[in-house]
């Protein structure tokens, strides 16, 4: 909620003034001149001065505006409600609301009419709703809101007044993100992987002789009718797994256009990991983020359920670009254990991501890199010759440290939304768990 | 002056056409200087232009300049002290009167509801009666030839000064603060919203 910081006056418009001059002079130059028709021009004007004067307001309206939902995920709709007292003879109130950074008013500028009715009057207040949309994902503000209002015949108004900026959380959209692969190596207690493992689970994995302890209720008696012995279905465990979500932060490439337009290295990234991580959070696995940035490192240890779901898309909206000096210190993954699923996103412009990813997965664990250093993304336009040279060189190395690392067995994949990762969730699922090299 | 066009540009359909009502209203009140008396052809053009400077321009005195013109161009144009097509005429200062003062007082992108259009609509009817009356009784004392005199001049503008001095008084006080005697009911805000009938 957001006052405004001058409850402004009612003051004459030109309009009012309009009424006066016109009135006035008109009125003098029918009488010197003895022109009745002259008076009769100016009448009209006369009657609404009289009325307009009659009915100036005493009052100035409190006002505040909040909005309606103070998180939204980019390109969703949200309503920026001024709430303003109700105030005799003020009949009209426009609202408008100045340009922010991708937060869009609809229509153009948030501009709203709203006649005051009588339901107004009864409750005390006015609620003007104005439509905003967000276009990107991040911490924006919406306003700061301008509000004015009008006596009749528009002959008085008061402010307009500002009240103070909003602030909205955009949380990144996650795009149709569709992965059926099982995750490689579940090795939680309760989920919906099937393990490697017998257990209690859903999915069928042989029948076997009964063993002290069988549950009664798995007993095949076909089975154990046809043999003469007791013989049980056995089934594989259900568990979960933990998904490292790793978000190389470092560098935006690209020029972002929100929502609706092109979008940078960083959009690409953080839609990414948002839609991975709600993904395996929707399945039951345990989701932990990390976030490599110099500006807004981030860490969130593994949980599962709708609140971690909501701390991690926060998590991503706030993360800004910045490069970090000595970028290899910092890229540590404590949480890294047996049987994570490293899923780590990144435009891949400093091999420092790279190394880690293949150092990861030397030692065992399954590492899937996600490129969002996809197509579309414009690299950065340059003037100079050498820096545009320099680029190209970049680009090659670039490639040629992708073809090492999966050389190495870590897979690259281009983000490219649904089913991007199904086949490299499966291979890995087929490959089994990597021995441990040491050193 | 681009910011003015970008405006116009940017204005809602409702606004267009109140705006353009201005011209109209403009250019029905040059064929009424014409029909009643004699007009210059450069009258009626620097009342279009003028016209077009309001739709531009509502929010300045650039319609007082145009409402000022059209008193003149009336007074210097039409010789007889009244005449029937000074009804309309009026009628024609009211519309881009109240036009401008709605298209000034609102922000151009915004729809302007219907229900403004049911507020004033029965407004400008009363103040059209109350014109029609002042038209008629005027006629009918114009029909009498009641000579009018030094007395009946200086009583006119003692009319008027005390009009101005009262609107002056009247618009001059100050306003109060909205925190006193403030009747407003308490209600939460968190239901708002869904008064609103909002997602």
């Amino acid at each position: 909620m957001s006052r405004s910081r001058d409850t402004g006056r009612w003051a004459v418009t030109f309009a009012h003034q309009r009424a006066v001059t016109v009135t006035g002079l008109g009125g003098i130059a029918a009488v010197v001149w003895q022109r009745p028709g002259l008076l009769v021009l100016v009448t009209p004007l006369l009657v609404v001065l009289v009325w307009s004067g009659l009915t100036r307001p005493r009052r100035v309206p409190e006002v505040r505006a909040r909005l309606t939902r103070p998180v939204v995920t980019e390109g969703d709709r949200g309503y920026a409600v001024v709430r303003t007292g109700a105030v005799e003879h003020c009949e009209v109130l426009g609202v408008s609301l100045a340009d922010a950074p991708w937060v869009a008013g609809e229509p153009l500028h948030g501009a709203t009419v709203h006649v005051v009715d009588e339901r107004d009057r009864s409750r005390g207040a006015s609620l003007v709703p104005t439509a905003v949309r967000a276009l990107r994902w991040g911490s924006h503000r919406v306003g700061p809101v301008a509000v004015a209002g009008l006596s009749p015949w528009g002959a008085f108004r008061w402010g307009p007044v500002t009240v103070d900026a909003l602030p909205v959380r955009v949380l990144p959209r996650t795009q149709g993100f569709d992965v059926r692969a099982p995750a490689p190596h579940p090795r939680g207690l309760v989920g919906r992987h099937r393990a490697s493992r017998p257990g209690e689970g859903s999915e069928f994995r042989s029948i076997r002789p009964f063993q002290w302890g069988d549950r009664l209720r798995r007993i095949h008696w076909a089975r154990s009718l046809r043999t003469g012995e007791l013989h049980v279905t056995s089934s594989y465990a259900d568990e979960d797994t933990h998904v490292a979500v790793v978000v190389d932060a470092y560098h935006d490439l690209g020029v972002s256009e929100g929502v609706d337009g092109a979008a940078s290295t960083l959009d690409h990234t953080v839609r990414a990991a948002a839609s991975v991580a709600e993904h395996f959070l929707h399945q039951g696995d345990r989701v932990s983020l990390r976030v490599w940035s110099g500006r807004t490192p981030a860490r969130i240890p593994p949980g599962t359920g709708r609140r971690h779901h909501r701390r991690i898309l926060e998590t991503l909206a706030v993360t800004r670009p910045a490069p970090q000096e000595h970028e290899e210190r910092h890229l540590a993954l404590d949480t890294v254990g047996a049987g994570t699923l490293v899923v780590l996103v990144s435009a891949l412009i400093s091999p420092a991501a790279l190394t880690r990813a293949a150092t990861l997965a030397r030692h065992g664990t399954s590492v899937v890199v996600i490129d969002a250093f996809v197509e579309g993304v414009e690299p950065p336009e340059e003037d100079d010759e050498v820096a545009g040279l320099a680029w190209r060189i970049r680009m090659l190395e670039r490639d040629r440290e992708l073809r090492r690392i999966q050389q190495e067995g870590v897979p690259v994949v281009p983000w490219q939304g649904a089913g991007s990762l199904d086949e490299v969730l499966r291979r890995l699922a087929r490959r089994g768990p990597r021995v441990r090299v040491e050193g | 002056m681009e910011r003015l066009f970008t405006d116009l540009r940017g204005a809602s359909r409702q606004q267009a056409l109140l705006r353009s009502s201005v011209v109209v209203a403009a250019l029905v009140y040059s064929v009424l200087l014409v029909a009643a008396g004699d007009s210059t052809p450069l009258a009626l053009v620097v009342l279009g232009a003028l016209g077009l400077l309001c739709v531009v321009n509502p929010h300045t005195q650039a319609p007082t300049l145009l409402l000022l013109y059209m008193l003149v161009a009336w007074g210097a144009g039409v010789p007889s002290p009244w005449h029937p097509l000074t009804l309309p005429a009026a009628l024609c200062l009211l519309v881009i009167h109240v036009a401008c003062a709605l298209a000034a007082g609102v922000p151009s992108a915004a729809s302007l509801p219907g229900t403004l259009r049911l507020l004033y609509g029965p407004r400008l009817i009363a103040v059209a009666v109350a014109t029609t009356l002042v038209w008629a009784v005027a006629g009918a004392v114009a029909a009498s030839g009641t000579p009018g005199g030094i007395v009946a001049a200086l009583t006119g503008l003692g009319v008027v000064t005390v009009g101005l001095v009262t609107h002056y008084v009247t618009v001059t006080r100050p306003a109060r603060s909205g925190q006193r005697r403030r009747r407003e009911r308490v209600v939460d805000q968190r239901e708002r919203p869904k008064e609103l009938g909002l997602p």
